[in-house]
């Protein structure tokens, strides 16, 4: 049997009239958040179930240079973020922590 | 295990580099910094040292409010989020869906063709990253909603789920809907007739096309709550994040959201609708004043603080005061004007907009012991103009010394609003022209420059008249008038300004003050 998801909420776009009147049809326990109370470290390396990172610090890079891509970056400004991020790592002792 | 770098580090570390000038590393490095420290001003949720743990912060039902962030910010946003997801849950084995992510207005992510704010993003790559969500298995079912079909890029529309279609007005959108619902050319104008809560539906990738009709939520028993009264509406509206500690730079803080514009709830169908296995969740809408909380972020704070004590201080000289670009002053502001603390109270200049408390503002600030600006005379605009006045002729020359209460001696019974006393000791009046009444203007500005007039040895004489009008057009207005009153000739000692031409960097003061003093 498909497990069935825990929450489905569908969102939709109520406009602004019906702004103050959100929370009322919002279950208790749903999260409101905005991109600034995210906290999460761009440049780190996200970490499984099992507290371990998911993946090489090298590989990580490669996607951090994806998202920069999309910031209007170019090649050698990606380069140089690259080349500063593994020497950061390496500072740090990081590039060992991995599953590599 | 050590931390991460943020993403202040490695700006840090990029500014210590010392590239030979002129080289092409010189060239990346400036490049580079200017866009991590354009990140960082816009993503400051993404700069810090220890992150969040993704998965918990997964395993609760949230709507991430990015009404906030700026469109170039969306994509790099969007794509760290569905990238962690996608790496965090890439092993998960878990068989159907356990998650469901909504995104909205999705054009502005999904590599838009034709939307200037996502022209220059490079098509695939969004895209791309729907892709290998869907490829790491089962687990996920996102959601991308959009009234602007043909912004969506070919290569999302052409990996679509299921597709629900609902009117479309726009001929493009009508064309491409129809190729998602594998419509025939002959059925096209149906998605243009299309009646409110009716949509076409393509169940399935190879599916035909059938006809829905969205129900009202309660006869597809959908749990809708009764409308609560207005004392159970209060309380419930209390925001919903208290929920989530939240520390920032060690101050402890609670983010808080009032309600948004976006919903939430069972499933309901609005606008044009598509559905794709694919990510995101998030919301749309800010802070509702009548949820804000009086607790503020450190940096809301201090532009709340600032706003309170300079209320005619013009944004670019804020946003330099606080140390912060203009658009993360443009955020903050915007975010107190939601919470209800701030409103716009007017403009002076050509678009410098001027901000004061509001009653509920002030009361938040008398309780947080911030030193209130008095009002003056009332005119929020022309406070602006004398303050800034004397702001830029003090920074011509520290040698002058300003007089607030006007000519105390003059027996002409003119006070003008600012008294510039030269280090000669000459003086000069400053009048600050607000009032859409040219003629009442040159009035004053005629009993000042009758002042200027007096023979050497009167105290009540001045140099010349200074006046400052709100705009150029008004300027023009107030020039006739004088003209008028002087026999067709603008007076000899009346010189006449436009605001904006006095805070204009590289204005010449020396044209007015000529040197040496």
């Amino acid at each position: 049997m498909t497990p069935q998801p825990k929450h489905t909420y569908m969102v939709i776009d109520v406009g602004d009239e019906y702004r103050d009147m959100l929370p009322l049809y919002a279950p208790d326990e749903l999260i409101w958040m905005t991109a600034d109370d995210l906290s999460l470290n761009i440049f780190a390396v996200p970490t499984g179930e099992d507290g371990k990172p998911v993946m090489p610090p090298g590989k990580w890079i490669n996607n951090i240079r994806e998202l920069l891509r999309l910031f209007w970056l170019n090649e050698p400004s990606l380069n140089l973020v690259c080349e500063i991020l593994r020497e950061e790592y390496e500072r740090r002792a990081l590039l060992g922590e991995s599953n590599e | 295990m050590s931390d991460y770098p943020s993403l202040s580090d490695i700006i840090e570390a990029l500014k210590q580099l010392s590239p030979p000038r002129g080289s092409d590393r010189a060239k990346a490095k400036d490049k580079l910094l200017d866009r991590l420290e354009s990140l960082r001003a816009l993503l400051p949720g993404l700069d810090v040292q220890r992150s969040r743990d993704f998965r918990k912060l997964m395993d609760r039902s949230i709507i991430l409010d990015v009404s906030d962030v700026k469109d170039v910010a969306l994509p790099v946003l969007f794509t760290f989020l569905v990238t962690l997801l996608r790496e965090v849950y890439r092993s998960e084995s878990v068989r159907g869906i356990t998650r469901l992510l909504v995104m909205e207005e999705s054009h502005l992510l999904m590599g838009g063709q034709t939307d200037r704010r996502t022209s220059d993003l490079k098509e695939s790559t969004p895209s791309g990253v729907l892709r290998d969500l869907r490829k790491s298995g089962g687990g996920t079912c996102g959601v991308v909603v959009s009234q602007l079909i043909q912004d969506v890029s070919p290569s999302v529309r052409g990996n679509l789920g299921s597709t629900f279609v609902l009117r479309q007005g726009h001929r493009d959108g009508v064309r491409h809907a129809a190729g998602m619902l594998n419509l025939e050319a002959w059925r096209e104008p149906e998605i243009a007739k299309l009646p409110n809560r009716h949509a076409i539906a393509r169940l399935s990738r190879y599916g035909d096309p059938v006809y829905l009709v969205v129900k009202d939520a309660r006869a597809l028993g959908i749990g809708v709550s009764p409308k609560p009264s207005r004392e159970e509406a209060r309380e419930r509206s209390r925001p919903i994040l208290e929920a989530i500690p939240y520390v920032k730079g060690g101050e402890p803080a609670v983010a808080v959201a009032g309600a948004g514009g976006t919903g939430a709830g069972g499933p309901a169908a609005d606008g044009s609708g598509k559905g794709t296995v694919g990510p995101v969740a998030d919301g749309k809408g800010s802070a509702g004043p009548a949820a804000a909380d009086d607790k503020l972020r450190p940096r809301e704070m201090r532009m709340f603080a600032r706003i309170c004590e300079r209320p005619w201080e013009l944004i670019i000289d804020r946003a330099e005061a606080l140390g912060i670009d203009r658009d993360s002053e443009g955020e903050e502001r915007n975010r107190l004007g939601a919470r209800g603390l701030i409103a716009c109270a007017g403009k002076i200049g050509s678009r410098s907009l001027l901000y004061e408390l509001t009653a509920r503002g002030r009361a938040v600030a008398e309780k947080l012991g911030l030193s209130i600006a008095e009002s003056g005379k009332g005119h929020l605009e022309h406070q602006s103009a004398v303050e800034n006045a004397q702001l830029h002729i003090g920074r011509y020359s520290s040698k002058f010394t300003f007089k607030r209460v006007g000519i105390s001696s003059t027996t002409a019974g003119v006070r003008p609003d600012l008294l510039v006393i030269t280090p000669d000791g000459g003086r000069v009046p400053i009048q600050a022209c607000v009032r859409n009444q040219p003629a009442y203007e040159a009035d004053a500005l005629m009993k000042l420059h009758d002042l200027a007039l007096l023979e050497p040895d009167d105290a009540d004489k001045v140099d010349f008249v200074l006046a400052i009008a709100v705009n150029k057009h008004h300027k023009a207005a107030i020039e006739r008038a004088l003209k008028d009153k002087n026999n067709g000739k603008m007076p000899d000692k009346v010189i006449l300004l436009d605001f904006d031409a006095i805070v204009k960097t590289g204005f010449d003061w020396s044209v007015v003050f000529p040197l040496p003093f």
